[in-house]
């Protein structure tokens, strides 16, 4: 981790357009919480609760957020330019690229975790500890989806529609269509992890992965996935403008 | 550095001469506005589906149609090699079950069209020749909406001929899917119009392509999202019901229902219980109100 | 002014280097060395002067041929970075950094210790001369200012090699000779500067040695008027005043290493082929005509000429 590289990286990612559009969406999720717990049915409301929690916290927030700090955090230095003076420096490729990664996946955590944990609570998720049990899974799937959409950043220059079709078609579709794919599906080993640290019962929620698949699949994709990103940072080629 | 007006030649002085280079000034029929907008138009349009772009540019609109298709292929097929079997997808259910390809679709070419003028600067080239401010804009819109027509259309047409096609009765098939006719054309252009004014209207305020891409798809999933939500846990009280309608794609569905269709169990439409014309309002208030902000943004934008 | 020969520890050679994108050959088998002084690298827009500084920064690797410095390829060695201050072309610097926390942030990602950094980029913000406005924010900036301040990032670490794509530009007059200035007495401490360039005028300011690049290919390389005396099949031109220009046109049109001699108001133009002879000549001819010479010039020994015409070859 160098420091220096971290402070620039954390300065960029939370320019204040991005900040503020992924602040609304945390912000969102708590107003639906909110309109939950004034106008669903009491007894109902751990199940509407768990639906929040996975339908908009880990289906649509966590992605998101993860998605734009995870393709910024070293594409966006790539595309504007700026990358060469991280890159002309003795620090070993390798290190750059996991500062980056960590503070994308901070960030990522920050901004998925706190209204996950917030809008949970206030939704009346707090039974069952699966308020906690989703703000932990939900940490874990942010770092696997930014290792991700790091790798995607330096593999291809439209990462963030790639990243887009991953999360909305492979996991959103085909996942739903062919268990199969479940495997594959960093949405589901959020909700396999969720599922193991929550008691509550199949009614209220319930995840068809099992843990293990869940975290041996996941942790590997973290690994593959870094990997062929600071392999791809080595070996980056930097033309001039004016070629 | 002036030649004599009309005339091409060499000029010569005792101690000095300018030669013909055979540089001509254009004084042919100069076409005029209309032709800038439809110039504009069929170019937005091709930009849309990267034509006269590299192999690269092409994946992501081409890809998309690809995956829009791909079902109607299928069934297709499938009613091919198992005659009798049921049909997956109907005229009526089949762009509402395909209705994320068509949020990506839009998020990712909107920006292409509208987001890297702005970013490039040309801008200020447009607006010095005979295009107005305005002409800009409707031209923008209407090759989105084409684009997306077009797009849409498709595998609907697919699915038409492959009924007819595959039918015991060829002529007998047409004749009876003839009257879904209407339904074939007019339910693509009732998803491509608010579509196109939606997303631009995004993706106009911006000149960096993935804030605008990411703008636009959060606008579509988020409130799916609550919709999906509130709309099953509120059940007394309008709020729940309200909440559908903040997806851009049930008032479409709604219009579809309301002009042209049937309703599908999938689309929350029916389960609100407002008269369909209310999703038509709706339909129009997206439309027009996306319309007059890409107006508004390209009346007021520096160029 | 010639500076010390640097030590082989940070010389720069390239061999035989080539490097092409497919069908494109953006660099054409071109050699050279470096290892100390100033040398301009000088071409036309895409003639491939950015893609050699790319390759000797290490950023990009050669399709074949070599790229070192002090002996190890540039490509891969990240230490060597040590060694190399560059300056790139493009425009974009954080806009959010002041240009003191841009400049100590390169000065720390060299390695050195908080108390290092902090001394030398108050020298190197010294350098160029952006002490007064180091606390403004980058963004701010006016784009002869950002020019400076990439410099300024590029010496924090007193490198033995600088490499500056396109440099001055952005600059006004004043601050380029400043920039030449500062320059200059770096290339006197012994260090190895290249600089690109496609204004002959600040290429034949400053360089002391001329890299003229057309189409990927080295087409001369050296001191810009040994270059054009080496053009031998283009006449050399000069013009002469003297007490009789047209008595001495007539006896200058008859020796043997005379191409032309023309007379247009009142000024003596002589082009001839052997530069040599012609030298060792015209004095001769000059006193047996009892002609006094009152001027000889060259006219065409610019880098301008040699430039248009070995781009035009």
């Amino acid at each position: 981790m160098n420091g220096v590289i971290a402070a620039i990286t954390l300065r960029q990612l939370l320019s204040r357009r991005r900040t503020v559009l992924l602040l609304l969406l945390g912000g969102l999720m708590i107003l639906v919480a909110l309109a939950l717990r004034i106008g669903a049915e009491g007894a109902n409301l751990p199940r509407f609760a768990a639906v929040l929690l996975e339908t908009f916290g880990v289906a649509t927030l966590m992605p998101l957020v993860a998605l734009l700090f995870g393709t910024a955090t070293i594409g966006a230095e790539l595309e504007e330019g700026t990358a060469i003076y991280l890159l002309a420096k003795p620090v070993p490729r390798w290190v750059t690229l996991i500062t980056k990664l960590v503070v994308a996946a901070v960030c990522s955590v920050a901004l998925t975790c706190i209204p996950v944990l917030l809008a949970g609570q206030l939704a009346g998720g707090g039974q069952h500890g699966m308020v906690l049990a989703f703000t932990i899974a939900a940490a874990a799937g942010s770092l696997i989806y930014c290792a991700i959409f790091v790798a995607l950043s330096l593999i291809t220059s439209r990462a963030l529609i790639f990243g887009l079709g991953y999360i909305l078609i492979w996991e959103g579709v085909l996942a739903g269509l062919f268990a199969g794919t479940q495997t594959f599906s960093v949405r589901q080993h959020t909700l396999a992890i969720a599922d193991t640290l929550t008691d509550a019962p199949t009614a209220i929620f319930s995840a068809p992965l099992e843990l293990g698949t869940a975290l041996v699949v996941g942790s590997a994709v973290v690994v593959l996935a870094t990997s062929i990103a600071i392999r791809r940072l080595l070996l980056i080629e930097i033309a001039g403008e004016t070629p | 550095m002036t030649q004599p007006e009309g005339a091409a030649g060499t000029r010569e002085s005792a101690t000095g001469a300018i030669y013909d280079l055979g540089y001509q000034r254009y004084d042919g029929p100069r076409l005029g506005r209309r032709a800038a907008v439809a110039t504009l138009f069929w170019a937005s349009l091709r930009a849309a589906y990267a034509l006269k772009r590299s192999g690269r540019a092409k994946i992501v609109p081409w890809g998309l149609a690809a995956l829009l298709m791909a079902p109607a292929g299928v069934s297709v097929a499938v009613a091919a090699l198992v005659p009798g079997a049921p049909q997956p997808f109907t005229y009526d259910d089949y762009l509402w079950n395909t209705q994320i390809l068509l949020a990506i679709f839009v998020a990712a070419q909107a920006p292409e069209l509208v987001s890297s003028d702005q970013r490039n600067r040309v801008l200020s080239l447009y607006f010095s020749h005979a295009l107005e401010r305005s002409d800009y804009a409707l031209a923008k819109l209407g090759a989105l909406a084409a684009a997306i027509f077009g797009l849409t259309l498709a595998p609907m047409l697919v699915l038409f001929i492959g009924r007819v096609l595959l039918a015991a009765d060829v002529v007998d098939a047409f004749g009876n899917e003839l009257e879904h006719l209407p339904k074939v054309i007019l339910t693509p252009l009732i998803y491509a119009i608010p579509l196109a004014a939606l997303s631009l209207a995004i993706a106009a305020y911006t000149p960096r392509r993935a804030y605008a891409t990411g703008a636009i798809i959060a606008v579509f999933i988020v409130t799916a999202a609550i919709g999906g939500i509130l709309g099953e846990a509120i059940t007394t009280g309008p709020l729940g019901d309200l909440s559908q309608l903040l997806n851009p794609m049930v008032p479409i569905d709604g219009t579809r229902n309301w002009l042209v269709g049937e309703s599908i169990p999938d689309s929350p439409v029916s389960e609100t219980g407002f008269p369909l014309y209310l999703f038509g309002l709706e339909w129009l208030a997206i439309a027009l109100i996306g319309t007059a902000v890409v107006l508004w943004r390209y009346r007021r934008v520096a160029a | 002014m010639t500076a010390a020969e640097g030590s082989v520890g940070t010389a720069v050679e390239v061999t035989a280097a080539s490097r092409w994108y497919g069908n494109v050959v953006a660099v054409n088998d071109v050699t050279f060395r470096l290892a100390g002084g100033i040398t301009g690298l000088l071409g036309p827009n895409g003639a491939g002067k950015s893609t050699i500084l790319h390759m000797i920064a290490g950023f990009l690797a050669p399709s074949s041929g070599a790229v070192t410095i002090a002996g190890r390829p540039t490509r891969g060695h990240p230490e060597l970075y040590r060694q190399v201050g560059l300056v790139p072309e493009h425009e974009a610097v954080y806009p959010f950094l002041t240009g003191r926390q841009f400049v100590l942030a390169n000065a720390r990602l060299q390695g050195m210790t908080p108390d290092q950094a902090s001394s030398a980029t108050e020298r190197a913000i010294g350098q160029v001369a952006l002490e007064a406005a180091q606390d403004r924010a980058i963004g701010t900036y006016s784009k002869g200012m950002r020019q400076r301040i990439k410099v300024a990032s590029a010496l924090v670490h007193d490198p033995g090699v600088l490499l500056l794509d396109e440099p001055f530009n952005g600059m006004d007059p004043r601050q380029r000779l400043q920039m030449m200035d500062l320059l200059r007495r770096l290339a006197a401490e012994g260090r190895v500067i290249l600089f690109s360039s496609h204004i002959l005028e600040e290429v034949e300011r400053l360089a002391e040695r001329v890299l003229v690049i057309v189409a990927g290919r080295l087409a001369a390389s050296g001191d810009f008027r040994e270059i054009r005396r080496l053009m031998t099949d283009r006449p050399h031109t000069f013009t002469i005043r003297s007490s009789d220009d047209r008595a001495l046109a007539g006896a200058l049109m008859g020796q043997p290493m005379i191409a032309g001699v023309s007379l247009d108001d009142g000024l003596l133009t002589v082009r001839t082929a052997d530069f040599g002879a012609f030298s060792r000549a015209v004095a001769g001819v000059a006193r047996r005509a009892d002609i006094r010479l009152h001027e000889l010039l060259p006219t065409d020994e610019s880098l301008e000429s040699v430039f248009s015409y070995l781009v035009r070859r």
